[in-house]
């Protein structure tokens, strides 16, 4: 049966009263018996002396012939009776050898009181001293009591006393009574009492069991208050002490994981945390991006089903080792280390570290591909070159026209990679973080005027005519030789893609927050699956009209880098066999 | 707490059962007592007391009568005895009254000095004179009275002391050969001056009317100062108050000393006066009253009887009851600083006021009563006079 605090505060009372009753009730029962004893023998002694004094007394008033001793076994009944009407007790009188002579009672007991022990030793004692004895017989106690008799130090008998204690016993047996009335009295007085009285100890005790559950709910703003200097004030300042405490403590360790939470999700890579059971603790967002795990049913066990994965987990779990691993996962290259988590004393889990790598393996794949495509294109013309001079080299003086002819080509092999090497270091130039542009504010209107009529000179001579239409334009922030360029290079590749006759439209008009610039030609157009590569870098929609009219390929890619530099944006809109419009817009 | 339920009933149950069994009282063990060590009463007679007394000789009835006085030889006792007065013709039945008598240690024998049909009482021997005073009582209604006279130790000659208008009180005192004191129930004091009175007719009553009308009950004088000590009711206070008073002056004022005091006894050669007073309950409290430096010493208190100085006024003889109810008491000897305590008489029915030394030898007399439900007179309370030889070392 569990018993609560309180039950067993108020049994604990009722426990300490009844205990306390009892000491009490032995206590005074036996302080009465002794105490009782004591005086009465005091008394018996008090009595002993006087009865001595008055029996010498009589004896010696009677002036018997036969002597004291003779005087007094004559006269010892009346002595006897004389000295318990005095004394108010039994007396008995007794001769020097012990025979009883005198009984003031005559009452009828089974002691045998001829023969007392007390008087036996009595006799053998000095004036001056008796004996007294407690006796207990049938149930009563009494006290005998016996001393020589002496006149003129003469012994002539012993007397004895019989003092009933039994207004003892009855005191002890109302005393218990009383002792027990008062201990039910007292069981229902603590009861009351302790009632009451704890529920105003316990209080606080109460309210100490509902703040800790607070506490351990997690709310520790609540403190108690509690007035008295005592063992509970104690306790209750020490609590609130120590939920203060601990609210501290969380808050750091709150703060301190919300760090390592912002620490975590400001990595760029994916970090995930499993412990021993395989169970993430830590992820990041930027591992939940890379591995695609946003929606409700994504769980990380799509990625143990996987088996790079779960190679490289298993691996580092059994050799206890790191392993840096690529993957592919979902269409994406992945780079993933992997390590144990080492506790202060064990392993705790497992460490992956994630990092999408797709884009820097399509960038390698773009300089492979650029390294291959510049290499290509520089080998033509130096293979050229190279050939042309070993032709002029067996050959040159024997015929002046394939001298010439040689000559030519070289020449313009040469001013062809002359271009190459330059649209190259442009483009270098201009990915190139560091490079500045001039920005100014550029009319450019002007500068398409002026750049159309640059151009009109080129594509004259392929009879393709550039009209402009434009609206009021206002300036932009921009620098100027990049945006000539920009223009340059847009209407050279309209050119190389217009046939003869053909026309180029350039047109330009602003609105409230940028200027837009078009420029439609009419050639072949490009299909709409590779029309956004024309920006790529080396891409030619043909590559033989290209390589005829010395294009680089780089021409595009260095116009849309240097438009993305002005914050702008180019775009281009084709059909096969309906020419294609590049559409540039600049903010303003 | 199943471990502690058992354990605390069964202390329970041996404290229940042994808690009414004494424990420091061996049952059935005889213990040896030194007397000495235990009662105050002991303690009186304990053989560190400086002074011892041994019981020589004891008479417990000498002769019937109340003792009264001795004679200054020491050979006869003046005792109040009962006699029959001769019948008349008239009356059927002889009464019985207290005459006083003397009686003669020598032959053993009583003689009533004067047959009266009154009742006389107090008497004390005028050695000087060869009388004695003494007072005789008449019945007055439901009150007595009581007349002072004079008379001579052959009866020959009687006179009155005191008027026949006033009632002596109980205690008058012999101050001398001379001089008697008296009170009366008008709160006078009377000093009678003997020798004038008997030779010279107008005599020399000398009255003193106090200021404060007391009805005196015992009076005695300390002459060389000239102060009376009286006690008196007090009809305020309802109760016998003790005083004194300065006989300089016809009227003079009594001055309260103590109250609730019945008796006292004055030893003028110490000036030196002993009264007994209540104290706790029942109880009441002997005093020792140094008249010249008015300081007062509690000798004893306890359930006291009568007391006198002795003859030397170097010790002090009381009565106690042991019990406030019975009548037996203890008869003790003290010195005058309540000290040195030894018991003379045990329980014996000690009657009256007066203990009487012997002049030349240490004995004492006092009177007793005993109950005789058979005795053959109408009384059934007989006197007699108890008499102790001792001898101190």
């Amino acid at each position: 049966m569990k018993l609560t605090f309180r039950t067993k505060f108020i049994l604990a009372n009722m426990v300490v009263v009844f205990l306390t009753m009892i000491f009490l009730a032995i206590f005074v029962i036996q302080g009465l018996m002794y105490y009782s004893f004591n005086s009465t023998q005091n008394q018996l002694v008090s009595m002993g002396e006087e009865s001595q004094f008055y029996i010498s007394q009589e004896i010696k008033a009677l002036e018997s012939p036969g002597g004291n001793e003779a005087a007094y076994l004559s006269n010892a009944l009346s002595l006897s009776e004389d000295l318990s009407r005095i004394n108010n007790v039994r007396v008995l009188l007794f001769n020097t050898e012990g025979s009883l002579l005198a009984d003031s009672a005559n009452v009828d007991s089974k002691e045998d009181i001829d023969y007392l022990e007390e008087v036996e030793i009595a006799l053998g004692l000095d004036s001056g001293k008796s004996v007294s004895v407690y006796k207990r017989v049938d149930g009563v106690s009494s006290i005998y009591y016996a001393m020589p008799l002496f006149i003129d130090d003469e012994k002539i008998g012993a007397v004895s006393f019989i003092q009933s204690m039994s207004f003892i016993d009855d005191i002890v047996q109302q005393i218990i009574l009383l002792f027990m009335g008062a201990s039910f009295v007292g069981f229902i007085v603590v009861l009351i009492i302790s009632n009451v009285l704890s529920n105003s100890i316990f209080r606080p005790i109460r309210e100490l069991v509902n703040s800790a559950k607070r506490l351990s709910a997690g709310n520790f703003d609540e403190l108690l208050h509690y007035e008295a200097d005592d063992e509970i004030g104690n306790l209750t300042t020490n609590f609130n002490k120590m939920s203060l405490h601990i609210k501290d403590k969380i808050t750091q360790i709150e703060n301190e994981k919300q760090k390592l939470s912002s620490i975590i999700s400001s990595i760029e890579d994916g970090v995930i945390a499993l412990d021993l059971d395989n169970r993430a603790f830590i992820i990041n967002d930027t591992a939940r991006e890379i591995l695609n795990l946003h929606s409700k049913n994504a769980s990380l066990d799509m990625l143990f089903d996987r088996a790079e994965f779960a190679e490289i987990i298993d691996y580092v779990a059994r050799e206890h080792k790191d392993l840096s691993k690529e993957v592919k996962y979902n269409n994406k290259n992945l780079h993933v280390y992997s390590n144990l988590i080492k506790g202060p004393e064990n392993v705790i889990g497992i460490l992956l570290v994630i990092r999408d790598i797709t884009k820097i393996i399509e960038l390698e794949n773009q300089q492979r591909l650029f390294i291959s495509s510049v290499s290509h294109e520089l080998r033509t013309p130096l293979t050229t070159i190279i050939g042309y001079s070993d032709l002029l080299q067996r050959r040159a003086t024997e015929n002046p026209e394939l001298l010439q002819k040689s000559l030519q080509t070289i020449n313009d092999e040469g001013k062809r990679l002359l271009r190459l090497v330059s649209d190259l270091l442009d483009l270098s130039t201009f990915e190139n973080t560091h490079f500045k542009m001039i920005f100014a504010d550029v009319d450019l209107n002007d500068l398409l005027k002026d750049v159309i009529g640059q151009m009109k000179i080129k594509s004259g001579k392929f009879n393709i005519d550039i009209f402009y239409n434009n609206t009021e334009l206002p300036f932009v922030r921009g620098d100027k030789d990049r945006l000539k360029q920009v223009m340059i290079n847009i209407l050279d590749n309209a050119i190389k893609y217009s046939n003869s006759g053909d026309i180029i439209k350039v047109l330009a008009t602003s609105d409230a927050n940028c200027v837009e610039i078009s420029v439609r030609d009419f050639g072949p157009g490009i299909s709409p699956e590779i029309k956004d590569k024309i920006f790529d870098p080396f891409y030619r929609v043909d590559e033989d009209r290209s390589r005829k009219q010395g294009g680089s390929g780089l021409g595009l890619a260095i116009v849309k880098d240097i438009v993305e530099r002005h914050l702008g944006s180019i775009s281009v809109e084709s059909q096969p066999g309906e020419g294609t419009m590049i559409l540039i817009r600049f903010p303003h | 707490m199943k471990k502690t339920l058992p354990l605390l009933i069964t202390v329970f149950i041996a404290l229940l059962l042994s808690g009414c069994s004494p424990f420091f009282i061996r049952n059935g063990e005889p213990v040896i007592i030194s007397n000495s060590q235990q009662t105050e009463d002991n303690a009186r007679n304990t053989s560190d007391n400086a002074n011892t007394l041994t019981i020589d000789n004891i008479n417990s009835r000498l002769t019937d009568g109340i003792i009264y006085d001795i004679s200054r030889d020491g050979d006869y006792l003046l005792v109040g005895k009962q006699t029959r007065t001769p019948t008349s013709e008239s009356s059927e039945t002889a009464e019985s009254y207290y005459n006083l008598s003397t009686y003669a240690f020598e032959t053993d024998q009583s003689n009533t000095l004067l047959y009266s049909n009154k009742n006389q009482a107090n008497g004390l021997l005028d050695h000087k004179n060869k009388g004695y005073y003494y007072l005789e009582f008449s019945q007055n209604g439901e009150e007595y009275d009581a007349k002072l006279l004079w008379s001579d130790l052959e009866g020959d000659t009687t006179k009155n002391i005191s008027n026949s208008k006033e009632s002596v009180s109980p205690g008058f005192s012999m101050i001398d050969e001379d001089l008697v004191i008296y009170g009366n129930q008008n709160g006078e004091i009377k000093l009678v001056d003997h020798q004038r009175t008997l030779f010279n007719p107008d005599g020399t009553i000398h009255s003193y009317k106090m200021s404060k009308k007391l009805p005196i009950v015992k009076i005695d004088f300390l002459e060389k100062h000239e102060i009376a000590f009286f006690t008196a009711f007090n009809e305020e206070s309802r109760s016998f108050d003790l005083y004194y008073v300065y006989l300089t002056k016809d009227n003079p004022q009594p001055v309260l000393i103590q109250q609730n005091v019945y008796f006292f006894d004055l030893y003028a050669k110490s000036n030196t006066l002993l009264y007994s007073t209540s104290g706790e309950k029942d109880t009441q409290k002997l005093v020792r009253l140094d008249i010249l430096d008015n300081t007062r010493t509690i000798l004893k208190e306890g359930y006291i009887g009568l007391f006198a100085f002795n003859s030397t006024g170097e010790r002090i003889i009381y009565s106690e009851k042991s019990d406030p109810s019975s009548n037996s008491q203890n008869l003790w000897f003290m010195d005058i600083e309540g000290k040195n305590q030894i018991q003379l008489a045990s329980n014996l029915n000690i009657a009256g006021d007066r203990i009487i030394f012997h002049p030349h030898k240490s004995t004492v007399y006092f009177t007793v009563f005993t109950l005789n439900e058979d005795n053959s007179d109408a009384r059934k309370i007989s006197y007699s006079v108890y008499t102790i030889d001792y001898s101190t070392s």
